[in-house]
């Protein structure tokens, strides 16, 4: 069976890209960044982050930028992962407008 | 602080099995040192609430373990093993405040597919090599030239006789492997599908699996102790000091040469152990000895020869078998099959100066070859004799 590419992206991987938005970021960035962002109600353990951080990079989402020297491993998003987020908050949207327009019947 | 050695009761890919056993233990008081194959060595301590978590090693591609191993860390987790069974690193923590280190079942699917794609392939192997090691038997017991009760009582005796178990158990270990491994393809499939794992306080005992461990090798092991002592309760023996169980006439006694000078035709020289003298070896499905006279005249320019292979068969019923596949194997199928009154079964063959005699009465096989430079002698008396007396 040959290695299944990401279909549709969970919460998690959701707001990993998202944190990618805003540049480079390293792991403990991106968990910071989705704690505060989501109030505490998203929290990544860190086998769930690393393991996103890591599909990602073999999925060319995300790129290393710099790690060794005893530093973090940092990463930014491709263009690949932009297009990645971009359709996803489509998704998103579209999923939002389709439960307000129900709303209103 | 004294340290407690148990078998780990759980099947090698049941990654949250082994987690709740271990999370049981120490509930016990009982904290994991080191995890072996088979065996796991606690240090007995106070009981505790710990966590244990598994985390297969090829998740995916380019994971910083010393990061990922200090963020853990961070959060209150400790790694215990850093490669158990090859596949997973083991991390614990007795805090429960500590974040669980997956929080995301899908993402937790990844890791464990490509685990599942590694045992899949590995499996996929062994199965492959099953099946050649299974041709290559096939393949060598057609190519055989020996009778296959002959072959088996002095060739492939010790290998054979465990060898049917040797296959049930690898028969066995092969079905537990792939019925583990559809288990974890299980689990990451309800894990794509969002579905956390459950972590119920059961986990399957893999006794059957120690088993196909340990018992193929206590099985070659059992196979190495009866080849050697096959081998180390050999022995040869000149002709005079060794103590026959059956009568064997000497040459002298079977002519009437009046030039036979009895000078053994070799005495030196490793020729030597083969002329004039028994050999005697055990084998797990008989004991075996060979008598060899040769003896000259006339300054050796005529020469008397008996042989005889004598066994002792531990299966009975193998005998007839064994008596014809000795003469088919010296004769090159060219005995012919003639009834001695007091013998079960009984070939002979005369090629160029070479009689032979193939006999069997009971457990008792006896093959009896002569070259006699100075004429043919009556062979079926000797045998009846020899196996006459058993």
């Amino acid at each position: 069976m040959g290695k299944k590419t990401l279909e549709t992206l969970t919460e998690t991987m959701f707001y990993t890209l998202m944190a990618f938005q805003r540049g480079e970021m390293c792991g403990a960035e991106v968990s910071q960044f989705v704690e505060q962002k989501t109030a505490g109600r998203v929290r990544m353990g860190p086998g769930t982050l690393y393991t996103i951080l890591a599909k990602f990079q073999e999925e060319k989402l995300l790129l290393e930028v710099e790690s060794g020297g005893g530093r973090k491993r940092t990463y930014r998003i491709t263009g690949r992962g932009r297009t990645c987020y971009r359709e996803e908050v489509e998704r998103l949207r579209a999923c939002v407008a389709d439960a307000e327009s129900e709303d209103a019947v | 602080m004294k340290r407690v050695r148990k078998l780990i009761p759980v099947d090698s890919l049941d990654l949250t099995g082994l987690e709740v056993w271990l999370e049981e233990m120490a509930a016990r008081g009982l904290h994991l040192e080191r995890l072996g194959r088979s065996t796991a060595l606690f240090l007995r301590g106070e009981p505790a609430a710990v966590r244990y978590r598994l985390e297969p090693l090829e998740g995916v591609k380019g994971r910083d373990w010393a990061e990922y191993d200090a963020v853990l860390a961070g959060d209150g987790w400790e790694l215990v093993a850093d490669e158990v069974e090859n596949t997973c690193r083991l991390y614990r923590t007795a805090d429960p405040n500590a974040p669980e280190v997956h929080t995301d079942p899908v993402v937790q699917s990844f890791v464990l597919e490509r685990l599942v794609r590694r045992q899949r392939r590995g499996l996929a192997l062994s199965l492959v090599l099953f099946a050649a090691m299974l041709v290559l038997l096939v393949w060598l017991q057609l190519r055989r030239d020996r009778g296959f009760v002959l072959w088996l009582v002095e060739n492939a005796s010790p290998i054979l006789l465990f060898f049917p178990l040797l296959m049930v158990l690898l028969v066995l270990d092969l079905g537990s492997s792939l019925k583990q491994l559809r288990r974890l393809g299980q689990l990451k499939d309800q894990l794509a599908q969002g579905f956390p794992l459950q972590r119920e306080r059961t986990y399957r005992r893999r006794y059957l699996s120690h088993a196909t461990v340990w018992l193929p090798n206590l099985v070659l092991f059992l196979t190495f102790v009866v080849q050697m002592g096959s081998a180390f309760s050999a022995w040869y023996l000149p002709l005079g000091e060794a103590r026959l169980p059956f009568p064997l006439p000497a040459v002298t006694e079977l002519t009437e040469d009046a030039a036979l000078d009895e000078t053994p035709r070799y005495t030196q020289g490793f020729l030597a152990e083969y002329h004039n003298g028994v050999h005697y070896r055990w084998y797990p499905l008989a004991d075996l000895y060979e008598v060899d006279q040769c003896i000259t005249a006339e300054e050796g320019a005529v020469e008397y020869h008996l042989a005889a292979r004598w066994y002792d068969l531990r299966l009975p019923f193998l005998a007839e078998r064994l008596t014809k596949d000795l003469a088919d194997d010296e004769t090159e199928h060219r005995a012919k099959k003639v009834t001695v009154s007091g013998l079960d079964r009984t070939w002979t063959a005369q090629i160029g100066q070479y009689q032979y005699l193939f006999a069997c009465a009971g457990d008792k096989v006896l093959s009896l070859t002569w070259r006699g430079d100075g004429g043919a002698v009556d062979l079926a008396p000797i045998a009846l004799q020899i196996l006459s007396e058993q």
